[in-house]
């Protein structure tokens, strides 16, 4: 977690150990599976899409696709380079740590929790309802909220028996969403409303600020899980150019199939039409629209793929989540608890948590009868991207001020990535944070008058000054501990300066406890 | 309870094993990952207590005799180490970590303390357990640290080692029990009080273990 590989040859003499450990490590095309488990194509163009349509009525979601992987881009070459400096696999905590100081490192660390939190409630509604409308479509009408219950069991016991869907079958449910996913595309786009394809959803003209903040932060939600590739730093082989690459690379086929897939589905409605058909149809519009012109088999196929999407992204959401707890109960961030794992090595309580969260959500949502679909799911995953979205902005400022202090890394890095990236993408995510604060009833569709508008995004706000709080008291009760904060160790009651800078490349050695003994 | 004060048995890695193991069924008490990390842990510290290595500033590991050890696995641990350039504490316990297992398990079937067990399995593949022969000389590290802890009693250097490897393995919980706060608190009172350089190699095999336990592998 702290001290990184040097390259597999040190000063000319080749090291058996460093290639053992080399044969051992995650290689491209795992780094980039890893970050698809989360990102899920057919949950966010069926389910994601479809959703932003009825909700906020903005209908370029298409161009918002596009706009938000620019942005994404941007924030992840300072972010990239960060991932060189600092391997710690709670990247947006430890980043923020290193570049802003311990106290908002916490804050974030709160922060993430919830908005990954968040986000895997809303994906165990969205099972629920997309499992529901797939057994509908077989003839069976079982209700959404005991489909959601045998999931929130099911990602229970995976989580428990520390099951990653990883490797082999990740990648071949992938394959076969990312197939299905365009063929529906290919058959919206062969068969556009009136006979007339349009790009009037690739089209900036009509749409107001607000709409397109807003469009921007749903669209987010669908890239959240891009940058767990830094996560996994410390197990790639030749991190420094598969941990870029594998980011890149998933926000570009992320992009392309968001992209395209939404915009065929607003060319097959009709620009005029998409949001009133959204609102009508839900995640079932693509279905809809392209019933007429493909065989049974196929749109079985896509409600089955659109389940297990969500399910995979729901799981994969549980294991981060439950995987921050750990880390935060290791630095005693939270209570030590949080530490333990069991004889799979899954972390026991961060798990249960979120089975419980999870759970007590989707009883409530079903005592109370709201909505699975446009408040659970859509709100939900929203709110969590939202929380993502600050977490971004923040880390681009970090990223800023943890090079601006260590020049001899900026020199190595460049400008473009150490300076001007940053402050590109802290400018930008912060403008959208700031509209979709402003405009957060259309983003979660309340009423204009509703409390809820300010309860959302306030509740991150709650979570943050926890954040602090336990900083805070940490520094005073616990100086040792506050000492380990985002080091990734845990508090043994010293202060070890483990090295928190990669020595590989050309940076040279780097000493150790530069981390330390800043008094922050 | 006289024999209480029998020491453990004296090499790290040996007494890390019987810790991690059930001492009848010589089942894995935490993640086998993580015991090979602790195991590799272990090696490193008997090495320690010889002042055989040492670490420098840069968290390298540095070999510091070539006096031969008279265990055959610390003697290829340490013939490993002095055949490669310094490399840092954590690349020496994932690289340790690798072949730990299979090594200190040699090591335990050439003392006689633990017996092969083949598993037949009804569909082909067999799968090898390490079944303690004593069961009550297995149990000893485990119950050592369990009273040590419950009774407060004055920790030998040895007693420290194990402690913190439990600690940063998650083996420690059994050894906590009944013991409620009072215990936990001697236990992490005994750990930081432990020399630095064992503190030191605690904190890097922490480190390890989260990673581990973090990215599932």
């Amino acid at each position: 977690m702290s001290t990184s590989f040097p390259a597999p040859v040190q000063r000319g003499r080749p090291s058996n150990v460093l290639a053992s450990l080399e044969r051992t490590r995650l290689g491209l095309g795992r780094l980039i599976a890893s970050a698809f488990a989360a990102v899920a194509p057919a949950t966010v163009v069926f389910g994601g899409a479809t959703g932003g349509w009825a909700v906020t009525g903005v209908v370029q979601m298409p161009l918002a696709y596009v706009a938000v992987a620019v942005v994404l881009a941007v924030f992840s070459v300072g972010y990239v380079a960060m991932s060189r400096q600092i391997v710690n696999a709670g990247a947006f905590y430890s980043y923020i740590t290193a570049g802003l100081g311990r106290i908002p490192g916490v804050a974030a660390a709160m922060t993430a929790l919830q908005a990954y939190t968040v986000m895997q409630i809303g994906l165990a509604g969205g099972f629920g309802y997309g499992m529901h409308q797939t057994l509908l479509a077989f003839g069976h009408d079982v209700p959404w909220w005991l489909l959601s219950g045998v999931a929130c069991v099911v990602v229970a016991v995976l989580g428990l028996l520390r099951v990653d869907l990883s490797g082999t079958i990740l990648a071949v449910f992938l394959a076969a969403e990312l197939v299905i996913v365009l063929v529906f595309a290919a058959v919206h786009i062969a068969h556009p409303a009136g006979g007339v394809t349009t790009f009037d959803a690739l089209s900036p003209a009509h749409l107001s600020f607000a709409g397109m903040a807003v469009a921007a932060c749903v669209t987010i939600a669908g890239y959240v899980g891009f940058e767990s590739a830094p996560v996994y730093s410390e197990e790639a082989r030749d991190a420094s150019r598969t941990v870029p690459r594998a980011t890149f690379i998933t926000l570009l086929v992320a992009m392309v199939v968001y992209a395209v897939g939404s915009w065929a589905m607003a060319d097959a409605a009709g620009p005029g039409q998409v949001v009133g058909l959204a609102a009508t149809h839900f995640s079932e519009l693509p279905f809809v629209l392209a019933k007429p012109y493909l065989g049974e088999v196929w749109l079985d196929a896509g409600h089955i793929l659109f389940s297990t999407s969500l399910f995979a992204a729901m799981l994969s959401f549980h294991n981060t989540a439950a995987r921050y707890t750990f880390a935060l109960g290791r630095e005693r961030v939270l209570p030590s608890a949080f530490e333990r794992f069991n004889g799979a090595g899954a972390p026991v309580w961060g798990s249960v948590t979120q089975t419980l969260l999870a759970t007590a959500a989707v009883v409530l949502f079903a005592a109370q009868g709201w909505d699975p679909f446009l408040v659970l799911f859509f709100a939900g995953t929203v709110l969590g991207g939202f929380g993502v979205l600050l977490l971004m902005t923040v880390t681009s400022v970090a990223v800023l001020r943890y090079f601006a202090r260590q020049r001899p890394r900026r020199d190595n890095f460049g400008a473009w990535a150490t300076v001007v990236a940053p402050v590109l993408s802290a400018v930008l995510l912060a403008v959208v944070t700031v509209l979709t604060v402003w405009h957060f009833d259309l983003l979660v569709g309340v009423p204009a008058t509703s409390a809820w508008r300010y309860t959302l995004p306030a509740s991150f706000a709650v979570a943050a000054v926890v954040g602090v709080a336990r900083a805070v008291y940490l520094r005073s009760m616990r100086p040792s501990a506050y000492a380990g904060i985002g080091q990734g160790a845990p508090d043994l009651g010293t202060a070890i300066a483990l090295a928190t800078a990669a020595p590989a490349g050309p940076i040279g050695a780097t000493g150790p406890g530069e981390m330390t003994g800043r008094g922050r | 309870m006289t024999h209480a004060y029998r020491p453990p048995a004296a090499l790290a890695a040996t007494d890390f094993w019987m810790l991690a193991h059930h001492e009848r069924s010589g089942q894995l008490l935490v993640p086998g990952r993580v015991v090979a990390v602790g195991l590799a842990a272990a090696l490193l510290a008997e090495l320690l207590v010889e002042d055989r290595i040492g670490f420098d500033q840069q968290h390298m590991v540095v070999p510091v005799s070539e006096y031969p050890p008279r265990d055959a696995v610390a003697h290829q641990v340490l013939d490993q180490l002095h055949g490669e350039d310094r490399l840092p504490v954590q690349v020496w316990l994932r690289h340790l970590a690798q072949t730990a297992y299979e090594g200190v398990a040699a090591r335990m079937l050439r003392r006689r303390l633990v017996e092969r067990v083949e598993d037949r399995r009804l569909l082909g593949r067999s799968r090898v357990t390490y079944r303690p022969v004593d069961p009550n000389a297995s149990g000893w590290p485990a119950a050592r640290l369990h009273i040590f802890l419950l009774e407060q009693r004055v920790f030998a250097d040895a007693d420290v080692i194990l402690a913190g490897l439990a600690k940063v393995t998650g083996l420690h919980v059994r050894a906590l029990e009944g013991g409620g706060h009072l215990a936990e608190r001697y236990l992490d009172a005994q750990i930081a009080g432990a020399r630095p350089l064992y503190r030191e190699l605690f904190a890097h095999t922490a480190a390890v273990v989260g990673s581990t336990v973090m990215s599932g592998r």
